[in-house]
């Protein structure tokens, strides 16, 4: 399947930490055909299995489900849904938004009052989450029996292409996991990888690599493990001063450490070496804020080298973010370059 | 139940209006009237204004106005890197724009979001700022100004982007619903009094550019000098109400309200009471201790003066992308007003001639 319709219907699907069935299902219904084995484990990572030439050896592919959502906390009495954020979510860009909540994706709005009934302090600050709530239209409570405390809210954001650029939700990592089954596929029919790829799509991600934890488990004779990411894009400041710290159209970001990792530095070479190599266009992650599963897996059982390549998206973490067309293909093209060439990376060489 | 008013409720929302760029909603509205006024023209502010005859002897002429507009955006530079800066059209809630897809109406009509940064890496002190409009800006995916000059030009406008939805209990929320209520209130009334005869003529003024000054009900007002009107807009129904209490309880679905205070006729306000009270019409009342937030204002005082009513729909979340209305309170409203025009007096003064509001003169 083309990896942009991938990155759409990846992205229309709402899933976020705890609740990642409806994600887990279609991308299982993608890759089964394509694959040697699939699971789930107690998790909910969903791992599927495409053996290699190589009998031994493996490479660990990871990509996170989850996107950042919200969980109701209660239905108070007015019929209001007062919420949780499930993963980082800054309240300033909540006011208007449109949501669906509940099993049934009741549509509802993210509301604070009036402007006209806020005070002139009100008007100077940002709402907190907890100040804020999910208006359904109901009058009472009594109305709203389908949603509970637990259930979960998204936003409304449906993909779209214009110019250059894809707009979207959840592009972190919904990139990653369009880039896994494209990778898949890559490798389905008659054509086999050089080693075994074990990809691995990961659960609650933002609310702790909590997923990534589990996936580098039992894994034996692991190459490195390649983590498919989303990554921050500020190159908007018109401040000349300012380093971005990806730009939208300079290609895939490398990243070298980050709050949860210090990328293994053979791996980190041998990344850039293959980039450059095949002449794929890429950026180095010039910012070492927010973090990954790379972070998780590498310290998993006796260590596993890992490396982070991410999709730059302007806006993450928000009902719209803007992902470059071509910086998304070099993203692919990047990810199959370092699969493809994955072998010259010595079993052991990691050991530095 | 309300799948007609629904319906005529997303076609309304679905045609732009922001404030002085009415056009192609006034074209929508007079093509939704046909059959059921006998004329509908637009004057020279760009008001539309649809006259039904009466059938009584001692008939008055009655206006029946909302206000066409909606607040908006107004893209005012482009920056080197293509970025959109704007400013607004009438009072724009900064809260509402952080971080939302806008839909701008340029050379062809295309998205933009209004980027912030991410809480990775923006400061405790971004997070929480309340920019002013002129530090925002459009983000189309264009890299340079010319590229962004392809697309739209100094002038044009934009909205919050919005979808219409149907929600609990015949609830609807949608964008410019202020004071698309009132229109979706009268356009329903047209056709409620389509089938019949009314006692009085009935004018009905949907005006322009009242978010930025009341600006067409005043020479609507002026033109028309009716012997009595009713304004048809939106008030607060809020179910969050405000951090002091001082807002009435006024809600949502119990019916519209029925305006009270200085700026109202009290005979008249009271006339629609009685008619809610004997026709069982579920009504609310709003008190306005001092006239100014309507086009009531003006046409309360057009010429030697008008007696003024008004009924409002209330509505959460004024002037966002997602304010909501209750569609049995859009019904509710119309019914009275149609009830009103086939009253013989309406006044509930016994001026029936409509006399003390002609004059002499």
């Amino acid at each position: 399947m083309e990896a942009v319709e991938l990155l759409k219907r990846y992205s229309n699907h709402r899933a976020a930490a705890g609740d990642e069935e409806e994600l887990r299902a279609a991308i299982r219904g993608d890759v089964k055909e394509t694959v040697d084995d699939v699971s789930v484990n107690p998790l909910g990572n969903l791992t599927a299995v495409r053996r290699g030439k190589d009998g031994e050896k493996s490479i660990l592919v990871t990509a996170h489900m989850d996107e950042v959502a919200f969980m109701v906390k209660a239905v108070e009495k007015s019929g209001l849904i007062r919420m949780y954020a499930v993963g980082g979510i800054s309240p300033k860009v909540l006011v208007g938004n449109q949501v669906l909540v509940g099993r049934d994706r009741k549509p509802g709005v993210i509301a604070y009052r009036s402007y006209h009934l806020m005070t002139p302090q009100e008007r100077k600050k940002i709402p907190e989450i907890k100040e804020l709530a999910i208006d359904v239209g109901a009058g009472s409570s009594e109305e709203v029996r389908d949603v509970g405390p637990g259930d979960y809210a998204y936003f409304m954001s449906e993909f779209f292409a214009q110019g250059d650029c894809y707009f979207g939700k959840a592009f972190d990592d919904r990139a990653g996991c369009a880039a896994l089954t494209w990778l898949l596929g890559e490798y389905g029919g008659e054509t086999r990888p050089e080693v075994t790829v074990v990809a691995t799509y990961t659960a609650q991600e933002e609310v702790g690599l909590r997923g990534g934890q589990t996936a580098g488990f039992g894994l034996r004779n692991v190459l490195f493990n390649l983590n498919l990411e989303g990554t921050t894009c500020s190159d908007r400041e018109l401040k000349t001063s300012y380093t971005p710290i990806t730009v939208s159209g300079a290609g895939p970001a490398i990243t070298f450490m980050d709050r949860t990792s210090v990328t293994n530095r053979k791996l980190f070479e041998f990344v850039t070496g293959v980039a450059q190599k095949r002449g794929i266009p890429y950026q180095l992650k010039k910012g070492v804020a927010g973090g990954t599963d790379a972070g998780a897996v590498a310290l998993t059982g006796e260590g596993i080298p890992a490396v982070t390549i991410s999709l730059p998206i302007r806006y993450i973490h928000a009902p719209w973010g803007i992902a470059n067309r071509s910086d998304f293909d070099n993203y692919l093209a990047l990810a199959d370059a370092i699969v493809g060439e994955s072998p010259g990376f010595g079993a052991r060489g990691a050991k530095t | 139940m309300f799948e007609n008013l629904r319906a005529l409720a997303e076609k309304i929302c679905a045609v732009p209006s922001v404030s002085g760029f009415e056009g192609a909603f006034a074209d929508l509205v007079c093509s939704l009237l046909e059959g059921s006024v006998e004329q509908a023209r637009r004057d020279r502010l760009g008001n539309v204004i649809a006259a039904r005859e009466g059938r009584g002897g001692k008939k008055l002429n009655l206006l029946f106005e909302a206000h066409m507009d909606q607040i908006g955006l107004i893209i005012t530079k482009i920056e080197e890197n293509g970025v959109i800066r704007f400013s607004n059209i009438g009072g724009i809630n900064p809260l509402t724009l952080f971080g939302k897809r806008v839909k701008v109406f340029g050379k062809e009509t295309f998205f933009g979001v209004i980027g912030m940064k991410p809480p990775h890496i923006a400061a405790e002190e971004e997070l929480s700022a309340v920019e002013t409009l002129d530090k925002l800006y459009i983000d189309a995916g264009s890299r340079t100004r010319m590229e962004s000059e392809r697309l739209v030009s100094v002038g044009d406008v934009a909205l919050l982007d919005y979808h219409s939805s149907a929600l609990s209990g015949d609830h609807f929320a949608s964008s410019g619903l202020d004071d698309k209520a009132g229109v979706l209130t009268l356009l329903s009334c047209a056709g409620l009094l389509g089938a019949m005869k009314a006692y009085h003529d009935v004018t009905f003024l949907f005006s322009v550019q009242e978010e930025v000054g009341l600006r067409g009900a005043k020479v609507g007002g002026y033109t028309l000098a009716p012997d009595a009107a009713v304004v048809c807009d939106v008030t607060f129904g809020d179910p969050m109400g405000d951090s002091r209490g001082t807002v009435p309880e006024i809600v949502t679905g119990k019916g519209p309200a029925i305006s009270k205070g200085p700026g109202y006729y009290p005979p008249l306000v009271k006339r629609l009471c009685e008619i809610a009270k004997r026709e069982d019409i579920p009504v609310q009342e709003e008190i306005e201790a001092a006239p100014g937030g309507t086009d009531a204002f003006v046409i309360q005082t057009a010429k030697r003066g008008v007696y003024t009513g008004g009924i409002s729909v209330p509505l959460r979340y004024m002037h966002s992308q997602t304010e909501i209305i209750n569609l049995k309170d859009v019904y509710r409203a119309s019914k009275l007003l149609a009830l009103l025009a086939m009253e013989e007096d309406p006044l509930g003064n016994g001026d029936v001639k409509g006399e003390k509001a002609r004059g002499s003169g």
